[in-house]
This record gives C-alpha cells, structure tokens and sequence, in this order.
C-alpha cells in the first residue's frame, strides 16, 4: 500500500488552499461586473493585513445534493481593525448566489457566538439571494439560528451589518436585528418580498431600488443608519464607527487624545442664535463647536431629521448626541424622528456612552398622518429609553422646549444628571400666543381693544415665562450657561458622572416598552 | 481650516471657504502653498512632504486620509444642502411644491432672473419659523410666488428651467 510522504501531504494543502482562494473565476468576474467586490476581497480591506483568521473554512452542506463548495458560501472568521480584535463574516455571491444553507447558516451563527464569547464586535458583509431553496427547511431553520443568535448578542457586543449586494426575506431581519446598517448605493438592496410576488400580489410595479434599494432605507424607511457610495467607504465608516465603541458591555470607553483642551471657550456659539425666534440655525454648527474637531458622526442623517443623533468625542471621550434640528419642521419631534431618538438612546445605554442632549424643540409634529400613525406609541418610546437609560445624562437647553416635548428631550424628570440652559432657553409649557389665549380667554372676550390686549399680554408673558429662570428656581435647570462656556461645563460635568451607577432600580424581568 | 479640521470662523461668525491659488516649490519635499479666501485675502503656509505624510504647521496627515476626508466631506456638504429642506419642499423637473400650507414671507429672485443651485429663492414661514428654499438646481427662475401670499399643501412655490 503506497504511504503518502508528509511533504505530498503539505504539497496537497497547498494546492487545496490555491483552489479555494478563488472558487470559481467566471462568477468571480461577473461579481466585478456588477461593481461589487469578491468576499475575499472585502475581507482584506476591511481588516488590518494580514490579521485574518479563517473559521470553519472547508465546512460543507450536508443536505445539499450534488458538488458541494467548500466553506458554504461565506467566509468567516477573527481578524484586528486598527488593531482591535473583530469577528467578521463575509457571504460569497459567486457561491450558489450566497444562499443561505445549514453549513452557511451555523457558520454565522458559530461566529456571532464567538464574538460574544471573545466579548468583541462581530461585523457581517451581507450578500445573498437568501436561504437555499434546495435546502429546504432546513434553510430555513439555518436563517433563524442567525437571527436567534443576533438577537442574544444584541447588547452583549456591537454588531455592524455592511450591506453589500441583496438581502431578501427572511435573511434581511439579521441585519435590522443587528445594530448598525450600512448600505452601499447601488450594490445593496433589502426586501422581505421581490418584485415578482409583489407584482402578483398588489399589482404594484416597483423596481429592486423602489422596494429596497439605499436611499429607500436610508430616507423613507429608516432600515439604514449610513448610506456610504462605495465598498471602500462603507469599510472606512465600519472603522471610524467602532472607533467609539468599547468591545463589549463591560470593557471600558476607547477614549482617544484628540488634542481639544476640554477647558476651550468658544466664542463662536455666543453668536449662533439669532435674535429673532423666527430664524432658524444649524444646530450641527453649535455641534461641530462644542465637541472635539472633526469628531462627530451622524447616524441616520437621512430620517428622522428633526432631530440629530451620532456619535462624538468631548476632550477624547466618546459620547452619544441627541439634538433638536431646529433647520427642519422647526425642530418638532415626529414619528421617524422619535423612533430614531429613542434606538439611539438605548444602543447608547446598552454600551455605557454617556448622552448629551440639545434641546430646541417647540412641541411634536401636529397632523392627521402623525396622530393616526401613532405618535402617541412612537413619541412614548423615546420617554422609556431616556427614563430607562442608566449613562450619564447631561442636558443643554437651547431655545425653545415647550410642553411635552421638553419633558421628552432629556429633561430633569427622564433622569438628566445635571441640566445647562442657555440664556436664549425657553422653557415652558407652550409660546405666548396659544399661552395667553387659554390663561387670558374671559379677559380677551370682554376687551375693548383685543389686539391691544393680546400684545401686552404676549410681551408680558415672554418676558416672564419665555426664559431658562422659572425651570431654574424649580432647581430643574441646574445653571444657566453662557453659550461660550459649554463646553468646559459639560466636561467638567461629564467627567464627575462618568463611573456612574443607578441605584433606584426595581428588579424586574424586563419592561414593557411600547413598540 | 485649524489642524483638526474645523473650519476657521470670522468675527461675524461666517465660515471661510478658502481654495487654493498656488503652489511653489521651494525644496525638495517643502512647499509654499498660497490660500486665497472668499473675500480675496491671501495668506500661505509651508508644508512638508514625506512619502504619504504631509506636514504642516496644524498638524501631520496621511494623504489617503486627507483624500477620502474632503472626498466624503464634499458629498456630505452636498446632501446637506439639498437634504435640509426636503421635509418642506417637493422638487420635481424644476418645480418646487410645498408639502405644507405656508406663508411666503419674502421673495429674493425675480421671474427670469438667472439662479444658481443652492442660491435662496424665497423664504416661507410655517410653524412659526422661517424656511430658506433653495433653487435645486441653476438655470432661470420661470415662475415664482408672490411676496405675502399664502400657498396651501401642494402649491406651487416656484419654478426653475434647468
């Protein structure tokens, strides 16, 4: 009987691991073709070089009858990114179209395991026709083990989902369940039902990019939280967004030297806003003011745009944002924008990043399409998450916080630590005009000159009530701040609060949150 | 811009957009690069170039990283401007349309005046604030509101032939 020599059986290794680095050339070109890159390829530009660790990497399907490839169609493993440890999965379009299998799914579900283990972020690249038909069931039980596990990851480690080519029924929840998504114009789609049924179904004609393409979710639907051009940019956000994040839970804040002095006055914000209450202002300008240069990072820049989420640093520390754009719908807070706010909020808890919320809100978004769609359920989702959250809560008050929707924007009662108001603040409970109206109403009737009336009456009001000093004697604004003064005073603030722990917690299985 | 990347501020709080006018070569590796703001004044600053690094007195910078900065800054600038009014504003061929009843409160372009994307063509007030709307795109003003007219949901705020 013929011995294989140790060096044939090396020699074999070697010419198995050349086949496997491209598996088949002429799918691999119509990949590039269609603008995409192979999975091996993205993999080597997402993670440092040379970092990669393959798992499970000659894992095959069992059920599949016939040839089956190596590895599954997806390509998983450990890697660094900026030197920090990472689990990454990567699906293969060349292979079988990237569907979704037993060998496929238990492959991802194994890696997100891992990660949770190892306690570092796992990032998945998305790209596939979604679970095999030829698999039958079994496909499917595989796609429900990667969302079962997602779902018990959520909190324990960030999980990124980059979309890069489609996603479509049941395997595009992994994604949504994940953290993060980042789509790539052009090259990412997401459906639960395909053009095809649609049309059957509904009659409606609506193309890939009309029922999921990039836009689709980054604007109308809110499933993306960046919408990148490119593969290659979409791996810069994915480094640049872990940049801020701890690995896990329990690991201690990446704080960088960004070189901002934490004590600098800025001159610059006392000018901001404008005199007239009428005038609107960009509140990214007070944004890129107050924190370290060049560090903030919107998420879902798109929808929801009333109100402005990202991610930030204040002398090195990263912190989570919150802040009312007054440049849209006057800053009131709308379904999209209240959803957004309150995911944010609670992604922020769940890895201990403090929240700094600006507030210049004048009520939420009044409309037939807004009560009927339920801003009452959606506007209560944002109370829990501020209420609910357990990090640092530093509060500056702007301009306008009227009504509920000041009490929603991170106020006193939803736990704010320590509340700034500047001295533009208008804190109350509604503005002049609709005030006296209600307060003044018999008053009002019985004038002889009611325009007279009602413009003393306005001006009496905005004097006393349209200011920060009421909530002050309250003790719910703690100081009223000079604009230029802020950001010393939230790093001051922020760093005494920073190890904090909430003690005031009944013990329960969980909340109900409304959804 | 400072050397992490915040734009310099002028005494009436407008951000300066500088661009570049020249570029000596003074060494090998070291340049004289000549700014010029928009209102015309010129200063200049020496810069280093070492393989991929490129310093200067702000600060040093990986030449990729500086590409890929202005490269997305740009597009963000872009959707910005564009995306700021979209809540309010339908543009569709040329024809803005508010998706709210407003109050049209003052008016900045004439019918046939030429405008440029991005050039404010109206200011419109609704719920309780004033609204800047952009041109979408340049080309000339067709139609516009008038100064003090109410446009209800869906009217016609202005026209532009692109």
């Amino acid at each position: 009987m013929p011995v294989r020599s140790v060096k044939e059986r090396i020699k074999e290794l070697e010419e198995l691991r050349e086949q496997l680095r491209v598996l088949d050339p002429e799918k691999a070109k119509a990949q590039h073709a269609k603008g995409k890159l192979l999975a091996r390829e993205r993999l080597e530009r997402l993670l440092d070089p040379g970092s990669f660790q393959e798992i499970a990497s000659l894992a095959k399907s069992r059920l599949f009858q016939g040839r089956a490839p190596p590895g599954d169609g997806v390509i998983a493993g450990f890697g660094k990114i900026n030197g920090r440890p990472v689990y990454v999965f990567a699906q293969d379009f060349t292979v079988m179209g990237g569907s979704i299998g037993e060998a496929h799914g238990e492959k991802i579900a194994r890696t997100i395991e891992l990660a949770m283990k190892s306690g570092v972020p796992v990032i998945g690249l998305w790209d596939s026709g979604g679970a095999r038909i030829q698999e039958g069931v079994g496909a499917l039980h595989a796609v429900g083990r990667i969302l079962s596990t997602v779902v018990h990851a959520s909190g324990v480690i960030p999980q990124i989902a980059v979309m890069l080519g489609p996603s479509a029924g049941g395997s595009a929840y992994a994604p949504a369940l994940m953290d993060f998504t980042i789509m790539v114009e052009k090259i990412s789609y997401m459906f639960i039902t395909g053009p095809n049924v649609v049309k059957e179904v509904t009659g409606e004609e609506a193309t890939f990019e009309d029922l999921g393409g990039a836009r689709v979710h980054a604007s109308i639907s809110g499933v993306a939280h960046f919408r990148t051009e490119t593969e290659d940019e979409a791996f810069d956000l994915v480094r640049r967004l872990l940049s801020y994040l701890p690995d896990n839970f329990e690991a201690p804040l990446p704080v960088e030297d960004t070189g901002d002095p934490p004590e600098r006055v800025e001159p610059a914000l006392d000018a901001i806003i404008p005199d007239d209450p009428t005038k609107p202002y960009d509140m990214r300008e007070i944004l890129g003011l107050v924190f370290d240069g060049d560090t903030f990072l919107e998420v879902q820049p798109e929808w929801g745009q009333s109100i402005i989420t990202g991610f930030a640093r204040l002398a090195g520390i990263p912190v989570c944002v919150v802040a009312s754009q007054p440049l849209v719908a006057s800053g009131a807070i709308d379904i999209n924008a209240s959803i957004k706010a309150a995911r944010f909020v609670r992604f922020c808890d769940s890895f201990n990043l403090p929240i700094i919320t600006f507030v210049d809100v004048p009520g939420y978004m009044p409309g037939l399409d807004q009560e009927q769609g339920g801003i009452i359920r959606h506007g209560a989702k944002m109370i829990y998450a501020y209420t609910e959250a357990s990090v640092p809560k530093i509060t500056v008050i702007v301009r306008k916080a009227y009504g509920g929707a000041y009490i929603s924007m991170g106020s006193r009662s939803m736990g704010a630590d320590v509340v700034f108001a500047w001295p533009t603040a208008e804190i109350a409970v509604m503005g002049a005009k609709a005030a006296i109206q209600i307060i003044y109403r018999r008053q009002l009737a019985k004038a002889e000159n009611r325009e007279e009336l009602e413009k003393k009456l306005i001006e009496e009001y905005e004097k006393e009530m349209l200011n920060p000093y009421r909530a002050a004697e309250l003790g719910l604004v703690d100081e009223v701040i000079k604009p230029s003064e802020t950001r010393a005073k939230l790093y001051n603030a922020l760093t005494v609060l920073l190890s904090k722990r909430d003690y005031c917690r009944p013990r329960k299985k969980h909340g109900n949150i409304p959804l | 811009m400072d050397g992490r990347g915040r734009q310099q501020r002028g005494e009436d709080n407008s951000s300066h957009n500088v661009r570049i006018v020249e570029v000596q070569h003074e060494d090998a590796g070291v340049y004289t690069v000549v700014f010029e703001a928009e209102d015309g004044s010129r200063s200049s600053v020496r810069v280093r170039v070492e393989g991929d690094i490129i310093s200067t007195p702000f600060g040093s910078y990986h030449v990729s990283e500086l590409l890929s900065a202005s490269k997305s800054a740009k597009r963000r600038r872009e959707r910005r401007k564009g995306s700021s009014i979209s809540w309010l504003v339908d543009f569709e061929s040329g024809v803005a349309k508010t998706k709210l009843s407003v109050k049209v409160v003052e008016v900045y372009k004439k019918p046939g005046e030429r405008v440029e994307e991005g050039d404010t063509v109206l200011v419109v007030e609704t719920m309780k604030m004033l609204n800047e709307v952009p041109s979408p795109c340049s080309g000339v003003l067709v139609e516009v509101a008038k100064s003090g007219a109410g446009v209800p949901q869906g009217g016609i705020l202005f026209r532009v032939e692109c």
